[in-house]
C-alpha cells in the first residue's frame, strides 16, 4: 500500500481515518481519527490491551505515548506537501494524570515547520479537554537520514 | 505500610508476575530476561501487527516506548526491592535509528537515583545482531513511587 | 587531532562569552567525550537560603559539555553545530563548590548527534547532581549538504 496514494485519497475524501490503513500498530492498539472544528483528533478507543496495571486500572504509559506519537504524525502527513514519511529524533512526554478505562483523545500542534526538522506539541485528554492526562514534545526529522 | 524486601530469586518471580498480570504488556509479548544489580532486561519478538507503516519501515515507535516504560517501571521496583506502585511522570526518548521490522527488540533499565518520592530511570531499546548490541533508542525518564500502594503480583 | 582539540578550547574558554562570565574551562578532551570545569564563585549562587547553584549554571555546562563532546566527531574548522533539544534531570542540589560536566557522544548521526551529560562536583563522581540529555544539529561544510526542498 503507497502512503502517498492513500494520503491523496484520504485528502480528497477529507478522511483522516483512512489514512489509518497505513499504520497497523497504530490500528491494532485501536487508534482512530476525525475532525473536530477543523481540527485533527485522534482517538485511542478503551480496551483491556491497553491497561498497563490491572490493579490500578491505569493505562500503559507506552499506549499513551503510541496516542501522541500517531497524532503527531497524522497532523504533520496531513499538513505537508511533499510526503515523506517523518523519522521521529526525540519525543518527549509528561504524564500529567493517570489513564482511566476509558476513550482518550489527542490533537497535536505544529509549532515549526522547518525544512529538515518539525516541531510538534500534542496533548491528550479523556472527558475533559481542559484536563490533559499527557503532553508530549516530539522533534520529527521530515527528510530521513541516510545510514 | 512498609513492604518486606523481597529476595532476589522470589523478586525476581513477582517481577515476571507483575509483567504477565498486565494486560498491555502481555498484549505486546514483552518478557523479563533478566534483574540484578540495578540492571534488567526485558525482550519483545517483533510481528507484523507491531508495525508502524504497511510501505516502509520498522515497529511503531510507540512499541519502542512501551518497552521503555516498562523495563524502566520494573528497574524503579528493582531498585525499591519491594512492589510498590509507580507512575510514570515523564519520559524522553532518542531515537537513535529506525527501528528494526523483525527479530527480537531488547530493552535494559538502569534506576540510577531513588529518592524519597521520585525515581530517576534510564533505559536502553536494542537489538542483538551476531553478538552485538545496537542501540534504536535511548530514554531518560522519572517515576513517582507511590508508597502507599502495593502491587500484588 | 590534537589541533582540533586546541580549536574546540580556544572556542569554548574564549571565543564564548557567556562560558567566560559562567567561568566555564574545557578540561578534558577525547574522541566523542568532554568535560569542562566551573570553579564556585558567588555569582552562581541561585538560593541564598539552602544555599545551592543555580539550576541555569547546571544547564548551561550541560549544554556547554555535551556541545564539545559532539565536536570532537565533526570535522573543524568548518562543521557547525546547534542546541536543538536538551533535557536535564536535577538529582540534588548543587553545593557552592566546584562543578565539572562530562559528556559522551551516544550516536553520531549525518544530520544530527546525541549525547548524555552528567555532572558533578570535583573529587565526587560518583555522586551526580544532574544528568542530561542533548540533541544537537550538525551542519556541515562539506559538498554534501542536504538539499533543501
Amino acid at each position: 500500500m503507497n502512503l502517498a496514494n492513500v494520503l491523496e485519497q484520504a485528502k480528497v475524501a477529507s478522511d483522516p481515518q483512512s489514512l489509518l490503513q497505513c499504520f497497523p500498530y497504530a490500528q491494532a492498539l485501536g487508534i482512530s481519527a476525525s475532525w473536530d472544528n477543523e481540527k485533527l483528533v485522534a482517538h485511542l478507543a478503551f480496551d483491556q490491551h491497553i491497561i498497563g496495571d490491572l490493579g490500578a486500572a491505569a493505562l500503559q504509559g507506552g499506549a499513551i505515548s503510541t496516542l501522541l506519537e500517531s497524532t503527531a504524525v497524522l497532523s504533520l502527513l496531513w499538513s505537508v506537501e511533499k510526503i515523506q514519511m517523518p523519522q521521529f529524533m526525540n519525543h518527549s512526554v509528561e504524564y500529567l494524570a493517570s489513564g482511566r478505562p476509558k476513550p482518550t483523545h489527542a490533537q497535536a500542534e505544529i509549532v515549526r515547520h522547518g525544512h529538515q526538522i518539525a516541531n510538534v506539541r500534542t496533548i491528550a485528554w479523556q472527558g475533559d479537554r481542559s484536563a490533559p492526562i499527557a503532553a508530549a514534545h516530539t522533534h520529527v526529522l521530515l527528510v530521513p537520514e541516510s545510514k | 505500610m512498609s513492604s518486606p524486601a523481597v529476595p532476589p530469586p522470589d523478586q525476581l518471580l513477582a517481577l515476571d508476575r507483575l509483567l504477565r498480570l498486565s494486560p498491555h504488556n502481555s498484549f505486546l509479548g514483552i518478557k523479563l530476561e533478566s534483574a540484578k544489580d540495578n540492571r534488567l532486561s526485558v525482550s519483545l519478538p517483533l510481528r507484523d501487527e507491531l508495525l508502524a507503516s504497511t510501505s516502509e519501515g520498522g515497529v511503531h515507535s510507540g512499541v519502542v516506548s512501551s518497552l521503555l516504560d516498562t523495563s524502566c517501571s520494573l528497574a524503579v521496583m528493582l531498585k525499591l526491592g519491594k512492589l510498590i506502585r509507580v507512575a510514570t511522570l515523564d519520559m524522553r526518548i532518542d531515537y537513535l535509528r529506525s527501528a528494526p521490522a523483525e527479530g527480537t527488540l531488547f530493552s535494559r533499565a538502569t534506576c540510577y537515583r531513588l529518592g524519597d518520592q521520585i525515581a530517576f530511570v534510564r533505559g536502553v531499546a536494542y537489538t542483538v545482531k551476531d553478538g552485538k548490541e545496537d542501540k534504536v533508542a535511548e530514554a531518560a525518564s522519572s517515576f513517582l513511587v507511590i508508597h502507599q500502594q502495593r502491587v500484588s503480583a | 587531532m590534537e589541533a582540533k582539540y586546541q580549536l574546540i578550547r580556544t572556542f569554548f574558554d574564549e571565543d564564548i562569552p557567556f562560558n567566560k562570565l559562567v567561568g566555564m574551562k574545557v578540561t578534558v578532551l577525547g574522541e566523542g567525550h568532554a568535560a569542562i570545569r566551573v570553579p564556585f564563585k558567588p555569582e552562581l549562587i541561585g538560593d541564598q537560603r539552602r544555599p545551592a547553584l543555580h539550576g541555569g549554571v547546571l544547564s548551561a555546562l550541560i549544554d556547554a559539555a555535551g556541545g564539545a563532546a559532539a565536536f570532537t566527531r565533526v570535522n573543524l574548522p568548518g562543521d557547525t553545530l546547534s542546541t536543538l533539544d536538551m533535557r536535564v534531570d536535577y538529582l540534588r542540589p548543587a553545593k557552592l563548590q566546584t562543578v565539572i560536566a562530562e559528556g559522551h557522544v551516544s550516536r553520531m548521526g549525518n544530520r544530527v548527534a546525541s549525547v548524555d551529560i552528567h555532572c558533578y562536583h570535583e573529587g565526587e563522581p560518583e555522586r551526580h547532581l544532574a544528568t542530561g540529555k542533548a540533541v544537537y544539529n550538525v551542519r556541515r561544510s562539506s559538498t554534501d549538504k542536504p538539499t533543501l526542498q
